[in-house]
């Protein structure tokens, strides 16, 4: 299955996206972000299913939170995508 | 023993503070350095803690909230920020040393100083009028006098400052938990606060609510960008390099929520009627000048008083071998001593907290009248 992670910037802002997405019921974990993704060196990303990326970026846009990057991820690799285009 | 020196630290802690504090060093690692549970679980805490203390005071981003070791870290980190050699500064003259000092270390600094009387808030607030300029870098103020618990405008010194495009810098180690700050009102640059005071977390914890980019005090690992030598352009790891204190932080989020559980309104009241209390069977005795006023919109729980008849310390002692804790001298705040008249003698400093009572306040009367 496809997955998209939701790379952010701290721990602190990755907690409170994942908090956000449970509480809008969007399933989701946080995780220490894969080296290959952060040219800045450490960080943590947030996993979530495919389908409810749009909700999720619409999420952040209200609460004023902006990613780092979004990637989606598939057997080949991670491919970077571009937020303003989904919202 | 009685404790009334809840302005040092408020000593009584509710039991879920202590809970919290004990139960988090055998379930938290460091936040932010890891994936694994026990680092998940302590950084949301501290989330959870940022969230509860942006609510607390109508703070809109969590983020902008950082932790501190105390109020003298954040008002450092604020002053570092704001105040440039050769600047000029405007204070209130009842600034603790916390303000001061850093300040009188930065070298050609113009420092304005609103001496003004007393509860006496109109004429502060002209003080303040005619010394704030577009000239001025930054307005730094008390919420509340640590030594006479005046209640400083501090509103309205936060709309001069908006006015005249001041940064505001507030230190409310005497107000974070018994006076409403909204940060979204105020404004302020930054709002420096202790965790161990009136927001009832263990000594050792402080807060920062930023408003303003902040200069790093401390430099250091964040866990975040950790290619980058400069540390992170983003709150709140620009300001919170090395480990956190995260029993520390488990203990203020539950002091925190017994703040919220009481409100800050009642928790005020229970301070000033207790102070009205001590002040009423003072005032009638000749032996002793107490610093009061029966208006309750600007004085908290806090009472100066001075024997007339013994040197304050002399008298501080013998309260404690009597089973009292009261603090006398200048309480690091030699300005408002100066500004009050009291620079000679300083002050015997009664302060309450929530668990103080009508009962205890009895006690303590009684000796001063009696001895």
């Amino acid at each position: 299955m496809n997955h998209v992670l939701i790379v952010c910037r701290s721990v602190t802002q990755a907690q409170r996206v994942g908090m956000i997405l449970t509480s809008a019921g969007i399933t989701n974990r946080v995780f220490r972000s894969p080296m290959g993704l952060t040219e800045r060196g450490c960080s943590y990303s947030v996993r979530i299913a495919q389908q409810p990326l749009r909700q999720a970026l619409q999420l952040l846009h209200d609460h004023h939170i902006q990613p780092v990057k979004i990637v989606s991820q598939d057997a080949y690799g991670y491919t970077e995508v571009g937020q303003h285009d989904l919202l | 023993m009685i404790y009334f020196d809840a302005a040092a630290t408020s000593f009584q802690k509710p039991k879920a503070v202590v809970q919290a504090v004990s139960s988090a060093m055998s379930r938290y690692s460091s936040p932010g350095r890891g994936g694994y549970p026990s680092a998940q679980q302590a950084s949301r805490l501290l989330l959870q803690c940022r969230m509860e203390l942006a609510e607390l005071f109508d703070a809109r981003d969590p983020e902008q909230v950082v932790f501190t070791t105390n109020a003298t870290h954040g008002l450092n980190i604020a002053i570092r920020s704001l105040v440039r050699p050769g600047g000029r500064v405007v204070i209130s003259g009842y600034e603790h040393n916390a303000v001061t000092r850093p300040l009188h270390s930065i070298e050609r600094l113009s420092i304005h100083m609103v001496n003004t009387p007393l509860f006496d808030q109109a004429a502060m607030l002209e003080g303040f009028r005619s010394l704030v300029t577009p000239q001025t870098d930054v307005v730094i103020c008390t919420h509340v006098s640590n030594v006479f618990g005046y209640i400083l405008p501090i509103e309205e010194i936060a709309q001069l400052c908006r006015e005249r495009s001041v940064p505001l810098v507030i230190d409310a180690s005497q107000s974070a938990g018994t006076l409403p700050i909204r940060q979204s009102q105020l404004q302020a640059s930054f709002i420096a606060m202790p965790g161990h005071k009136g927001l009832y977390g263990p000594q050792g914890t402080g807060v920062l609510l930023c408003g303003a980019e902040g200069t790093p005090l401390l430099l250091g690992g964040t866990g975040s960008s950790s290619r980058d030598q400069a540390m992170p352009d983003f709150l709140p790891d620009r300001l919170e390099a090395g480990t956190h204190n995260v029993p520390g932080i488990a203990g203020l989020l539950a002091g925190v929520r017994f703040v919220r559980s009481l409100g800050t309104e009642r928790i005020c009241r229970h301070g000033q009627i207790l102070k009205d209390q001590l002040a009423d069977a003072l005032s009638g005795d000749p032996r002793y000048r107490v610093f009061h006023t029966a208006d309750r919109s600007l004085q908290t729980g806090v009472l100066s008083f001075l024997p007339r008849d013994t040197d304050g310390e002399v008298l501080c002692e013998a309260l404690g071998e009597a089973g009292f804790s009261l603090r006398a001298g200048y309480h690091c705040a030699p300005f408002a001593h100066q500004t009050a008249g009291t620079i000679q003698t300083g002050t015997v400093r009664f302060s309450v907290s929530a668990f103080n009572t009508g009962g205890e306040v009895e006690a303590l009367s009684r000796f001063l009248r009696k001895r």
